[in-house]
C-alpha cells in the first residue's frame, strides 16, 4: 500500500499511466472528476482480496511466523464476506459469492504451497517515492512516480528479484510479460530507491490463474536503460495529453467490466 | 598542448571513490588520464619510469612524464600486494605496473589533468551561476534533440483538467533553462544521490568537481545534469 503522505504529493503512478492508456475518459471519470462507481466489478474485489491474503502470508514468512494454510484462507474470508456486504459487488454471469470464495481457497493453496526454497522475504508490499528523470537529459518530471512493489525477494544466489502477483483468467504471453509498463516502472523505481543496480534487479509476475485447477506461473525478465527512457516519455506525453484535456473514451474489450458504462454512453 | 582540454574536470562518470586514510577520495583511473593525455596533447608525450625500489610493504617508483619540452616528474607508489593466508607475494610486477600509473597520474595533474579533484573549493576563480530575476526570465537555444514535455507556448489545461484530482504544474522542469536550479531538482539530486549510495558531502563535491560551484549555486541546465549523471550511476555500496 501507498502510504497517504504519498499519495496527498502531486504524482504519478502506475495505476493511473496504465488507465489513461486504456481509457483516457475513464481516467477522467475516476482521478479527474472523483466519480463513484455504479458497482464493483468482483474480479476487481476479488484479485485485492488474493493481493491481501498472500500479503499476509509472506509477511509472516519474512517476520519468521509462517501462518497456516488456514489462516490464510481466513483472511480472505473475512474480506470477502467485508467487500461483498458493503460494497455494490456486481458478478459475473458464472461467478456467486460462494463460487469465487471457492476459487480463492484452491489459488490461495497453490500459491501457499509454491514458495521457492533457499529465497528470502525482504519487503512486502513496499512503498516508492522516486523521482522520474530523464536518463539522457537529466529532465525531470514535475511530479513523483509512486507505488508499491508487491514482493521483493533475494533468491538462493542474492539477487534481488521484485515480484508482482496478478490473478488472471488464462496465462501471460511472452509479450505481455515483456512489453509490461508495470515491470518497468518497478524496475526504475527499485533502482532509483537504491534497492539493486538495474542490471543487477530480476523482475518475475507471479500469475495465479482463475482456472478450474489453478495454476501459478512464473515469468521472468529485466529491463534496462531503454526501458527508463521510454517509461519517461510516455508518462511526460501522458501528463501532457492530461494537461492538454484530451480524455476521449477508447471502446474495447476493456468496457466489459467499467464501472463508468453508464456515463460514458452519455458522453459526447 | 591544449592546455584547456588538459584542464578541463572530469565527468562524474569518469570518477571513482575509494576510502582514504581520511575518508572517501576521489580519483581516476590511469586509462582515464591517458586518454586525457592522448586528447590534450595529440599522442606527443612520453612517460619513463627514472628510478624503482621495493621495499617491505611498498614499492615506490619515480616517473618522468614529457610533453614536447615540458617535463615533469613524481613519486609513485603502491601497497605490496600479499596472499592473505601464506602471506606470500603475489606479482610485484603488478604491484610496480599500480605505482608507474600513480606516478603517471601524479604528473599529469602537474599539467592541470584532474586537479579539480584535490580542490575543495572552486578553482580558477569562476564566478558563481547567474541567478537572473523571475521578472525578466531568458530562454537559451535548445541544447537537446528533443522538443521540451511542456512549453509556455504549448495548449493550456482547460478547466477541471488534472492529475491527481489536482491542476498540473505544468509537466517537467524545463532543464535548458538558465535560471537557477529549482528547489524540485536540488531535492531529486539529493534523493536519486543517496540511492546511489552517495551522502549529502559527496554530492556537493560532486557539484563542485563538475560544475565548479556548490550545489545550491547551480543553474538548471547544471543540475539537469548533474541529475542525469547520478541517475545513470552505479550504486556505491559500502
Amino acid at each position: 500500500m501507498v502510504p497517504p503522505e504519498m499519495r496527498q504529493q502531486p504524482h504519478v503512478s502506475f495505476s493511473q499511466l496504465d488507465q489513461y492508456l486504456r481509457c483516457p475518459l475513464k481516467y477522467r471519470f475516476t482521478y479527474v472528476d472523483r466519480v463513484a462507481p455504479d458497482f464493483v466489478p468482483a474480479a476487481l474485489a476479488f484479485g485485492s482480496g488474493i493481493h491481501g491474503a498472500a500479503a499476509f502470508f509472506l509477511r509472516g514468512i519474512q517476520q519468521g511466523q509462517v501462518p497456516s494454510l488456514e489462516d490464510v484462507l481466513g483472511y480472505f474470508e473475512g474480506y470477502w464476506n467485508l467487500e461483498t456486504q458493503h460494497k455494490p459487488i456486481r458478478f459475473g454471469e458464472k461467478d456467486t459469492k460462494a463460487s469465487l470464495l471457492d476459487l480463492a481457497a484452491r489459488m490461495l493453496d497453490v500459491l501457499y504451497r509454491s514458495r521457492e526454497p533457499g529465497t528470502e522475504v525482504v519487503a512486502v508490499e513496499q512503498a516508492f517515492d522516486v523521482p522520474l528523470v530523464d536518463q539522457e537529459t537529466g529532465e525531470l518530471l514535475d511530479r513523483n512516480l509512486v507505488g508499491a512493489l508487491d514482493l521483493v525477494e533475494r533468491d538462493a544466489e542474492g539477487r534481488l528479484v521484485v515480484v508482482d502477483l496478478k490473478t488472471s483468467a488464462r496465462k501471460y504471453s511472452d509479450l505481455q510479460v515483456e512489453a509490461s509498463l508495470q515491470l518497468s516502472v518497478y524496475s526504475y523505481a527499485t533502482a532509483m530507491n537504491g534497492l539493486a543496480d538495474q542490471e543487477d534487479l530480476r523482475l518475475r509476475f507471479d500469475v495465479l490463474t482463475k482456472t478450474k485447477q489453478p495454476e501459478l506461473c512464473r515469468y521472468w525478465t529485466q529491463r534496462d536503460r531503454a526501458a527508463n527512457l521510454r517509461l519517461f516519455r510516455l508518462a511526460a506525453e501522458i501528463l501532457h495529453a492530461i494537461e492538454a484535456g484530451v480524455f476521449v473514451p477508447n471502446a474495447g474489450w476493456q468496457c466489459r467490466d467499467c464501472q463508468f458504462r453508464s456515463r460514458c454512453w452519455a458522453w459526447k | 598542448m591544449r592546455r584547456e582540454l588538459l584542464e578541463q574536470p572530469f565527468t562524474p562518470a569518469q570518477i571513482r571513490q575509494r576510502k582514504g586514510r581520511n575518508g572517501m577520495l576521489d580519483y581516476v583511473e590511469g586509462h582515464t588520464v591517458i586518454q586525457r593525455l592522448n586528447e590534450a596533447l595529440e599522442g606527443e608525450w612520453s612517460f619513463e619510469i627514472m628510478h624503482h625500489e621495493v621495499r617491505e610493504e611498498e614499492v615506490l617508483v619515480v616517473g618522468k612524464l614529457s610533453a614536447g619540452p615540458v617535463v615533469k616528474m613524481a613519486f609513485g607508489g603502491s601497497q605490496v600486494t600479499r596472499e592473505r593466508e601464506s602471506g606470500g607475494v603475489v606479482s610485484l610486477g603488478d604491484d610496480l605496473k599500480a605505482a608507474a600509473t600513480d606516478a603517471l597520474k601524479k604528473c599529469a595533474t602537474f599539467l592541470g589533468v584532474g586537479l579539480h579533484l584535490y580542490a575543495d573549493k572552486p578553482i580558477g576563480g569562476r564566478a558563481p551561476a547567474p541567478r537572473p530575476s523571475a521578472a525578466a526570465p531568458t530562454r537559451v537555444p535548445p541544447v537537446g534533440p528533443r522538443p521540451p514535455v511542456s512549453s509556455p507556448a504549448g495548449p493550456r489545461p482547460p478547466a477541471g483538467s488534472a492529475v491527481n484530482g489536482t491542476r498540473p504544474a505544468g509537466g517537467a522542469t524545463d532543464h535548458r533553462a538558465p535560471g537557477p536550479a529549482s528547489a524540485r531538482q536540488l531535492d531529486a539530486i539529493h534523493k536519486v544521490a543517496r540511492a546511489k549510495g552517495l551522502d549529502d558531502q559527496a554530492v556537493e563535491h560532486m557539484s563542485l568537481r563538475v560544475f565548479n560551484r556548490k550545489l545550491d549555486a547551480l543553474t538548471q541546465r547544471e543540475a539537469a545534469g548533474l541529475l542525469k549523471e547520478l541517475s545513470n550511476l552505479k550504486r556505491r555500496v559500502a
